[in-house]
């Protein structure tokens, strides 16, 4: 059996699973959730959230991992084997295609970024940022249906990022992905603290500032701010798709898991923090400039990237230096991530289908590419839309709830603290069992069961204003595809129904005359 | 920029940042044998 691969050394493991963590959801997520809900009454909630469910489910997670130093599919399945459980295989398999289905569509999102890069050395996007991005850009069409024409310039980076994707990843842990982790997150770090401080020293930042810091502490009591909390930790730290078990499955055996956590956990908030601060310097100072309140310029999600922060762009002074930066940190975290997301399937198709890794990941890129041109149509950013939002808030919840259930709940996890507290400086206790056994499975539940009512509720107050029928294609759809193929894989891996399948082929296959006789 | 504004911004960056620079300081002393673990963690491995 081949050696597996590991990592050169920690700051390279570190910084390629904070890679994993930081991503566009930092950036364009985090400020506006914050803003949104209290501004700085929302950072009590969500460090609360940060330390009692996100670092301890990154230990979980980099404890598996480390403890069972396989792919996915073989840890879930050795897992639900230990006490003789049916098998739960199947995660292990819905987390690396759910990894690949968000792959597909964030690579189109990170096309959008490059061709931005291209257009901020000469705010090439105009007066009318909106019209520009809507209409010139993408051609938006008004219906997920509407699927109109492939936007040739989307398909072009698309494939660009693919291959970039496929280099990264085609050179191994060491040569690739700890390499491009070493390179891109220092340099996203210095990119993000030069924004940083230039926007807090323009005219109008402290506007934003303070509306991002100042605490309404009446919203506390509101139980939907702890839950958008516990919900924007989760999402932002890449859990429940197999990133983090898979890259710890790659430590070396001596590695410290808990500090690592932390560690990562901590920078994700930091990354964060930073955006924040850069993002609702810069509103503040657009709003300033507008003569306009913060609440007529705030907007999350592509809406800021791409058309308040080019409008702000047209406004400043130096924006051919600061709009290629801004970009250009954008497409860094968003490649740390989505490299991140091919790793999971990789890993088990080598394991499970003995094949080489440059094999492996030439087959996932190409696949992912073909998929991803489904969201290079006119109507892609509707459809992107609808499965980011699927994909989120029932795929990564769905694959997180499961293993917390299998590993908490049927195993218990006191065999993960006692091998995370063999190897770590700091140990874990009852707190951190309390933690992943009983907090994080109940608020991920209540998580699930808001956003089942939410994509159920009538016309009109379902998310995003889609139809059922859009909702149902492009959301409910794929991730019954997802689990449906999970468990068909699962079942294909069995030895029964490999018994199955050799005795059908048997009897199918005409016999040699001299074994009947 | 109000006070409690400012008071929340510190706090924060003080308590992420803090966090980081103590973390970061024990994985910098950390012996390189990591507590002698290798062998325990083998022992629980091969159960």
């Amino acid at each position: 059996m081949a050696k597996k691969e590991q990592w050169g050394s920690r700051l390279g493991f570190l910084l390629s699973a904070v890679g994993s963590a930081v991503g566009l959801g930092n950036i364009w997520r985090f400020p506006y959730q914050a803003y949104e809900n209290g501004g700085g009454a929302f950072l009590i909630p969500y460090f609360i959230a940060a330390f009692t469910a996100g670092i301890p489910l990154i230990i979980f997670e980099f404890a598996i991992g480390h403890r069972m130093r396989s792919s996915l599919p073989t840890i879930f399945q050795r897992l639900s084997k230990r006490r003789g459980y049916r098998n739960w295989e199947w995660i292990g398999w819905f987390q690396p295609l759910l990894a690949i289905f968000i792959a597909t569509f964030y690579a189109v999102i990170l096309s959008w970024v490059f061709y931005y890069i291209g257009l901020s050395f000469t705010n090439g996007w105009g007066t009318d940022c909106e019209t520009f991005f809507f209409n010139d850009f993408l051609q938006a069409s008004p219906s997920p249906f509407a699927f109109g024409q492939i936007n040739p310039v989307i398909l072009l980076l698309t494939a660009l990022i693919w291959f970039l994707i496929w280099i990264i990843v085609f050179r191994g842990i060491r040569k690739g992905i700890e390499l491009a982790g070493k390179i891109f997150m220092p340099v996203l770090a210095v990119l993000m603290l030069i924004l940083m401080f230039h926007q807090v020293f323009q005219p109008g930042a402290a506007i934003g500032l303070d509306a991002l810091f100042k605490p309404d502490f009446k919203r506390l009591s509101d139980i939907n701010l702890w839950i958008r909390a516990y919900g924007q930790v989760f999402f932002s730290m890449s859990l429940g798709v197999g990133t983090m078990i898979t890259y710890a499955s790659y430590l070396p055996k001596e590695s410290d898991i808990v500090n690592n956590a932390f560690l990562t956990g901590l920078l994700d908030c930091a990354f964060s923090l930073v955006s924040g601060i850069m993002i609702f310097a810069t509103l503040g100072s657009m709003a300033l400039m507008q003569n306009a309140s913060i609440r007529d310029v705030v907007q999350g999600g592509p809406s800021l990237t791409f058309v308040t922060i080019p409008q702000v762009l047209n406004r400043m002074p130096a924006s051919h230096i600061f709009g290629p930066l801004f970009f250009v940190s954008l497409a860094i975290a968003g490649l740390s991530s989505i490299i991140s997301l091919i790793e999971p399937l990789l890993s088990a198709m080598i394991e499970r289908l003995k094949i080489s890794r440059k094999k492996g990941v030439t087959v996932i890129c190409l696949a992912g590419f073909v998929f991803s041109t489904l969201f290079t149509f006119r109507s892609g950013i509707l459809t992107l839309d609808i499965a980011d939002f699927f994909s989120s808030n029932f795929g990564m919840l769905t694959g997180g709830l499961s293993e917390l259930i299998l590993v908490c709940w049927i195993l218990k996890p006191d065999f993960l603290a006692e091998h995370a507290n063999l190897t770590s400086d700091f140990k874990v206790g009852r707190f951190w069992k309390l933690c992943v056994s009983f907090l994080t499975p109940v608020i991920l539940f209540i998580i699930l069961a808001m956003n089942i009512s939410q994509a159920f509720a009538p016309a009109g107050e379902n998310y995003g204003g889609y139809t059922f029928t859009e909702l149902f294609v492009f959301g409910w759809l794929m991730m019954g595809i997802l689990i449906i193929l999970s468990l068909i894989i699962q079942s294909l891996s069995s030895k029964r129904t490999k018994e199955i399948i050799r005795h059908i082929w048997e009897e199918v296959t005409p016999r040699d005359k001299g074994e009947d006789q | 920029m109000s006070v409690s504004a400012v008071i929340m911004m510190v706090l924060s960056l003080t308590l992420i940042f803090g966090g980081v620079v103590v973390c970061s300081a024990f994985a910098f002393f950390r012996k390189p044998t990591g507590n002698n673990s290798q062998t325990k963690s083998e022992t629980i491995r091969h159960e």
